[in-house]
């Protein structure tokens, strides 16, 4: 009896600890949103560009979406901690209201991590949301008008960041606000009260974490998105990992993965505090949920074990020029940019040497990227319809790197 | 006091729920309805045919990723799109087949003696047939055809998740 007691009590804390969490993350999350949207603009075209500058800018830009990331995903556990101890603790029945508003809380983090994702436009924001609504789409029904509405079209487009933006920082954010007005009152009273005059240190140092971690470790930013990539392979985030697994065993019924499961999951939380519940019987199904989303999370990690890690956007930017050089360049410049490779036998002209330092007296990096982009007659053939200015810098900057002579660091 | 603390914090949620009930009317209305696609130019692909380059640099042989521009209309925006093709040629006949996986819509790729989804891990066969995992439909097959010595593509986006092919804009 004591030992149960006991456990039921470590369990309320945990449940107080994580609420506290929650909302200084919230707090936090909103404080680095809006610092972020000053810079951030939600176009097709320049949504990767802004969200590139601040990283590149450094500071306290690349600093605040460090924290905004990393929140995300510490808000979510918060959140889903809380309904996990309310499910566990006596809460859920003595506090109906309260613990279903956590539930719709968990919902809303959910919901504000879809919408988040794809903002940077990067490869997996762009890939990773395409997938989302891929399975959206197989919700019965309403599923093809409901990614519609998303999407405010039927296709991924001009129309979609904007809608994507609007539910992140103003929808979603209004529903919050109001779930905090009506329901977690009380909450904070109760935490108010346990921790007494310890609140203003505990709030504080959670915030000092949240800059520490934010400080120490950047938030990632792959590749810009490109919708005819076959060779990407996008994966959702870690707490999705085990929705992404299960995907993989859904045959001809998906409908299972898009509208069942998320029905049953929510109407059982729902509909619990009005269910008499061994506490035995509860702590058997969160046991066993945590099985399952562990044990499908780490089959994922498992299959994936040989896949190469996903490169940074600058990283990325030095395989692909390295790639389009093998690809592009070498049938003419010769694998070591002698101006010797295979083809030369087709061509008028001779090919450019690389490794001869009067090739480098003769122009800048800037000429190369001309000639890159508009070609020159007869035979170096224009880039600039195929590549992008940022590829052709990059591999510029490769053939810079690789060929250029180093004989005489002084004269760079 | 004219009115207790709770009254007032009570007043004060309800207010704050109604303001909220009430903005939602007018942002549910356009999140709905705003900014469908009308007209011809829905970006579910082109109705046009789209040029791919002489027949003759379409190498003989099995299915080849072949990347492409095409110009569109994004709602408001005309724009220029890279996509991504599979092509075979067997001879005369040249075919191609969507790269968009029919189960949430990643690119396939290629394996041995057919095309694998890197996502969820549909196999599909050589003619683009379901062979494993659960791609609901086989890979969508597009039009083409040959006009003057040039390859001419009909690039049409279909819905995935679906046992049958329907295009994205219907």
């Amino acid at each position: 009896m004591d030992g149960q007691k006991r456990r039921v009590d470590w369990m309320s804390r945990l449940h107080g600890a994580a609420a506290l969490c929650a909302f200084v993350f919230a707090g936090l999350l909103m404080g680095s949103g809006i610092g972020l949207s000053m810079s951030y603009v939600p176009s097709q075209a320049e949504a990767f560009s802004s969200v590139l500058y601040i990283r590149q800018q450094g500071g306290i830009g690349a600093l605040l979406r460090a924290m905004h990331y990393h929140l995300s995903s510490g808000i979510v556990v918060a959140a889903f901690l809380m309904v996990i101890a309310g499910v566990l603790t006596e809460f859920h029945r003595e506090r109906k209201g309260e613990f279903r508003l956590s539930v719709m809380a968990l919902l809303l983090m959910i919901g504000f991590c879809f919408t988040g994702y794809v903002l940077p436009m990067d490869q997996p924001a762009y890939w990773g949301t395409s997938v989302r609504l891929g399975i959206v789409e197989t919700v019965p029904v309403v599923g093809g008008l409901q990614a519609d509405m998303l999407r405010g079209g039927s296709t991924f487009g001009a129309a979609t960041l904007p809608r994507f933006y609007a539910l992140h920082v103003a929808a979603l954010p209004l529903v919050l606000v109001i779930l905090v007005l009506v329901g977690f009152k009380d909450a904070l009273d109760r935490a108010a009260k346990a921790l007494g005059v310890w609140l203003i240190p505990a709030c504080g140092l959670i915030t000092i974490a949240a800059w520490v971690i934010a400080a120490n470790f950047q938030a990632p930013l792959e590749p810009r998105a490109a919708a005819a990539d076959t060779e990407y392979v996008p994966r959702p985030e870690w707490y999705f990992l085990w929705l992404f697994q299960f995907g993989k065993y859904v045959h001809g019924f998906q409908w299972v993965e898009s509208a069942l499961l998320p029905a049953i999951g929510i109407g059982t939380l729902m509909l619990l505090p009005e269910i008499r519940t061994s506490r035995k019987l509860r702590a058997t199904g969160v046991i066993a949920l945590l099985a399952f989303m562990f044990g499908l999370g780490a089959l994922a990690l498992y299959e994936d074990r040989d896949l190469k890690a996903k490169p940074q956007y600058e990283e990325g930017l030095v395989v692909r020029a390295a790639r389009d050089y093998k690809v592009e360049c070498v049938s003419c410049h010769g694998a070591s940019g002698k101006g010797d490779g295979p083809d030369i036998g087709k061509l008028e002209s001779k090919p450019k040497n690389f490794t001869r330092e009067s090739f480098w007296d003769d122009g800048t990096m800037n000429d190369m990227i001309e000639v890159i982009t508009k070609g020159v007659a007869p035979d170096m053939p224009a880039f600039g319809g195929r590549l992008s200015e940022e590829e052709i810098l990059a591999i510029a900057t490769h053939i810079e790197a690789n060929f250029r002579p180093r004989a005489a660091p002084a004269s760079r | 006091m004219l009115i207790d603390r709770r009254t007032l914090l009570k007043s004060w949620q309800a207010l704050a729920a109604a303001v909220a009930g009430l903005s939602a009317i007018p942002a549910g209305l356009f999140f709905a309805f705003g900014a469908r696609s009308k007209g011809p130019a829905p970006d579910g692909g082109s109705l046009d045919w789209i040029d791919l380059g002489p027949v003759e640099d379409i190498g003989e042989g099995p299915w080849k990723a072949r990347r492409f521009r095409r110009e569109t209309l994004d709602r408001w925006k005309k724009t220029v799109v890279d996509e991504s093709v599979y092509l075979r040629k067997q001879g005369e006949t040249i075919e191609a087949v969507s790269a968009i996986c029919t189960h949430t819509g990643c690119l396939v790729q290629r394996i041995s003696n057919g095309f694998g989804c890197p996502c969820h891990r549909s196999d599909f066969d050589e003619e683009g047939k379901p062979t494993s995992g659960p791609a609901p439909r086989p890979l969508d097959r597009l039009e083409t055809k040959v006009e003057g010595g040039r390859l001419k593509l009909r690039f049409v986006k279909f819905r995935p998740g679906l046992t049958t092919s329907k295009p994205m804009a219907s």
